[in-house]
């Protein structure tokens, strides 16, 4: 008889899973031989068992599930949080480094920015002396040449005043 | 989850205030000239002069801003139309206009803050070259008038 061969071999430790599933499977089918009723209880507590643990551990596919998917979300936001971080870190390179790099004392020429020092004084001083107006600008040399001769006329006046008087 | 997302809300409002300007350099955020510098600084025929440091305060400046434009009529337009903004309610120490308009002008604008003058400088010459200057700092026009005509280095 077969099952009396797979029990045989159960004993010794030889039977692989599908014979130890077989064996299981035709104690829990029901009423056995009553050479084999002494093995039933231990068939029997064997499968309860594994039905036990195939229940816990459906129960527990639901919370795993549920933790892997909130460890997803956690990993996309730290991965946006990161990318954001690592734009705005090349965003300052680019952008507001140039800005500072051009930003308190600067000479642009043409497009380009100079920081040296003396370039940057040397174009300072040259806007204002060229917003600074001459005297030449503030007066038109005719005005100019007409005030001349009104002050050398005073002058004049003047000197002969005083010789009238020596007089 | 509201947790991370406060958090990084919080990171991202960290790094984007903290980098903005905080120069001192606000007071001449209400001139009209700002949009001067601002448009045709970085443009061809152009040289642009911002001095802001220690160098300046042998002069009583607190801040110095100049740009020079060659030949460019759109921009002298634009400049007296900005000067013309710019000059209601200054004091102007000195204006000669001609028919195309200013010449040449030295405004001292209205005092926004105590010991802190601020000056427009412009002058247009005849091949066409444009200056124009925003100077601030405790200088009083004399000052100004003296370091103009002195020819000092600055």
């Amino acid at each position: 008889m077969r099952i009396d061969d797979l029990l045989e071999k159960y004993f010794e430790g030889e039977t692989t899973a599908a014979e130890e599933k077989e064996l299981r499977t035709f104690f829990s089918s029901g009423p056995v031989a009553e050479h084999l009723a002494p093995y039933q209880p231990l068939f029997a507590y064997f499968d309860e068992e594994i039905a036990r643990k195939e229940e816990k551990e459906e129960a527990v596919v639901p919370a795993v599930a549920e933790r892997s998917a909130r460890r997803r979300v956690f990993y996309m936001v730290s991965g946006i949080a990161a990318s954001l971080l690592l734009l705005l870190g090349i965003g300052q390179i680019f952008f507001f480094e140039g800005r500072r790099y051009c930003a308190d004392n600067y000479v642009i020429i043409n497009g380009r920015c100079y920081t040296d020092v003396k370039t940057i004084r040397e174009h300072a001083f040259r806007a204002l002396e060229e917003v600074a107006t001459t005297s030449e600008e503030l007066i038109p040399t005719f005005d100019r040449d007409e005030m001349d001769r009104q002050i050398i006329e005073e002058q004049l006046n003047d000197l002969r005043s005083l010789f009238d008087e020596e007089e | 989850m509201k947790r991370i997302i406060s958090t990084i809300t919080c990171l991202l409002f960290v790094c984007l205030a903290f980098p903005a300007e905080m120069h001192g350099k606000e007071m001449q955020k209400d001139l009209r000239i700002q949009e001067v510098f601002q448009r045709y600084g970085k443009k061809k025929n152009v040289t642009m002069v911002e001095l802001s440091t220690e160098m300046l305060e042998t002069y009583g400046m607190a801040h110095y801003k100049s740009i020079k434009i060659k030949n460019d009529p759109d921009a002298l337009r634009f400049i007296r139309r900005c000067l013309e903004a710019d000059q209601k309610g200054a004091r102007k120490i000195k204006e000669v206009t001609d028919d195309g308009g200013i010449v040449s002008a030295y405004y001292q604008l209205p005092v926004v803050r105590e010991d802190m003058n601020r000056y427009i400088l412009f002058k247009v010459s005849k091949k066409g070259e444009i200056n124009l200057v925003y100077i601030e700092g405790d200088l009083d026009s004399d000052d100004l008038i003296t370091l103009l005509f002195s020819g000092n280095d600055l």
